[in-house]
């Protein structure tokens, strides 16, 4: 085996061990453990659950003036 | 110009916290982001003509031959450098940037610092790309940047992760979102493959096959540890954000992420079946590859249940369009791959077409896709104006959509016909050469459609940069979100009903 493959095992494992001890570290802290709330943080009481956030914009320029 | 947005004003309007929080969040994004996103327009278009130069050059040799600049073995390479690390890096670096601030809640911080190294990176892009035309490139696919352009390039990423980790410790909202998994793994993954694959290639120790080994590992790992945990970073919170809809299962997204994280990176000697390396080594390859399956299928049924009974919506909004159209290319790219992995299938698809449509079906038809979408949603919140024209967004759309496909089925069709042939010793290879021509014509032609459509993209960054837009009333949401909706159903039925623009 040459340095050269030494080395890319030694980085091949280097990345698998940084997974697994992220894994380790989100079960460690709750992150694996409300899924429901997980699910759910990007919404809020302005762009809410069951509302959309994007269009076209063709009706746009004109939604602006009329809302003024 | 004292303007309706400015005159209200976010602070004193109703659901005061949650707008001016998110407008906070967005307007500290604004410069940076910018920077990324416009540059990467710039590489793409710039990679765009490339690739057609390369692509006529196939079936037409005559192509522009006078000039040494401009030859195949040139031209290709400057192709897929501006490409990877001009347009694919630096918008998924704009995407990224912003949400990781979005969902950690937090102002970008290091602005200036980041627009440095934007400017940097562009700096270092541009000087490749020139050494690679006058014929300095390495012949080291994906890494043919000469190794002084490399390792400066590379070193760009030490702030990427000093970058996530403070936003990470620091971040306000405690639950990590399953887009930020990916996002911290790309970013402290692909710094570790760059930084090793750049050292590890261009050290006099790497010859024969350890070369070989490593820039396949790196090659396949740049899709898998870079572009795809952005791409699907960006499907995760965009397809349940636009559509107002919680992602269908988080779990399975969660377990989609970590087999993702634990089988990616085992995948890329596949490249290499039929090489002269031990055995084993490609069998790890493969086995990486079929273990893909899990976190294709839970991300391919995790989206499609999300949008199911919402496709009505793709007519409506650019970006579900764009990364509905991607996370789709991802499952059928994914498992394309992982099939392609298999030494049956190898022996006839590699060294051919094949591989190229394949290729194309990852890094466009499903990231470039994708990083459409997110520009489509994140620019306008930045600069606070509407996009210039949404026929010009159909244009775009419509053009990549239909180029990719003729692309992917095209050179998928030729390829495996070309392999065929090449396996039997009977047909001449000139015959083999001549019975392509056809396909290599549809290639170009697919690419001159995405390429017109990229035009169509580019005039639309142009005219946002320059605030050429209506004043944006939506995203940011100076109006109550209930008179817009609203509003924007009822001038919904009016263009419907054929008062077009």
């Amino acid at each position: 085996m040459t340095n050269t493959l030494i080395f890319i095992w030694a980085v091949v494992l280097m990345l698998a061990f940084s997974s697994v001890a992220a894994l380790v570290w989100a079960v460690a802290s709750g992150q694996l453990g409300e899924f429901q709330k997980g699910a759910t943080c990007i919404f809020d009481d302005d762009e809410p659950i069951g509302e959309m956030t994007d269009n076209f914009p063709a009706s746009h320029s004109k939604s602006s003036e009329s809302t003024t | 110009m004292n303007t309706p947005s400015q005159a209200k004003g976010p602070q004193h309007n109703f659901d005061t916290m949650d707008v001016s929080v998110r407008a906070d969040i967005d307007r500290s994004c604004r410069e940076v982001v910018l920077l990324w996103y416009a540059s990467s327009v710039f590489w793409l278009l710039l990679g765009s003509v490339l690739a057609l130069v390369a692509s006529i050059k196939l079936h037409t040799p005559g192509f522009l031959a006078g000039s040494e600049w401009l030859t195949f073995g040139r031209v290709r390479p400057a192709h897929l450098n501006t490409m990877i690390y001009g347009w694919a890096s630096m918008s998924g670096m704009g995407t990224l940037l912003w949400l990781m601030a979005r969902l950690c809640k937090l102002p970008l911080p290091w602005r200036e610092g980041l627009m440095i190294a934007g400017l940097y990176w562009n700096g270092m892009v541009a000087i490749g790309t020139w050494q690679i035309l006058i014929g300095n490139g390495t012949s080291i696919e994906w890494l043919e940047f000469p190794w002084w352009i490399s390792i400066p390039l590379g070193a760009t990423f030490l702030v990427v992760i000093a970058l996530s980790i403070k936003m990470l410790r620091e971040r306000r909202e405690k639950h990590l979102y399953v887009s930020q998994w990916y996002l911290f793994g790309s970013t402290i993954w692909f710094p570790f493959l760059y930084i090793g694959a750049t050292i590890l290639i261009h050290s006099p120790a790497a010859v024969g096959v350890a070369k070989g080994t490593a820039n396949w590992w790196f090659a396949h790992n740049v899709l898998g540890l870079w572009l795809t945990p952005i791409g699907l970073a960006s499907a995760y919170y965009f397809i349940p954000k636009v559509l107002g809809r919680p992602i269908h299962s988080y779990y399975l997204s969660i377990i989609g992420f970590w087999t993702l994280a634990l089988f990616y990176n085992w995948a890329g000697t596949h490249h290499l079946i039929g090489g002269p390396l031990p055995a084993w080594l490609v069998t790890v390859g493969t086995v990486g590859s079929m273990m893909m399956f899990v976190p294709v299928i839970t991300v391919a049924v995790n989206h499609h249940l999300t949008m199911v009974g919402n496709f009505s919506k793709l007519r409506v909004s650019p970006t579900l369009r764009f990364i509905v159209f991607g996370a789709m290319s991802y499952t059928a790219v994914s498992v394309q791959g992982s099939l392609t992995a298999l030494r049956t299938v190898n022996e006839t698809g590699h060294f051919t077409h094949y591989t190229i449509a394949h290729a194309h079906l990852g890094v466009y038809s499903f990231f470039t896709m994708i990083a459409f979408g997110s520009m489509y949603y994140v620019m306008p919140r930045l600069v606070e104006r509407e996009w210039i024209s949404s026929r010009l967004i159909k244009v775009h759309f419509w053009c990549c959509a239909i180029g990719i496909l003729m692309y992917w089925v095209g050179l998928s069709i030729g390829g495996w016909l070309q392999g065929t042939w090449m396996n039997n010793p009977d047909i001449p290879f000139m015959d083999i050469v001549r019975r392509m021509i056809p396909y290599l014509w549809s290639r170009s032609i697919a690419g001159t459609l995405m390429t017109i459509g990229h035009f169509a993209f580019g005039i639309l960054v142009w005219k946002m940069l320059r605030r050429e837009g209506g004043w944006l009333v939506d995203p940011t949401l100076f109006v109550s979100r209930k008179e817009a909706a609203a509003e924007a159903s009822m001038l919904k039925a009016i263009s419907d009903a054929g008062v077009d623009e």
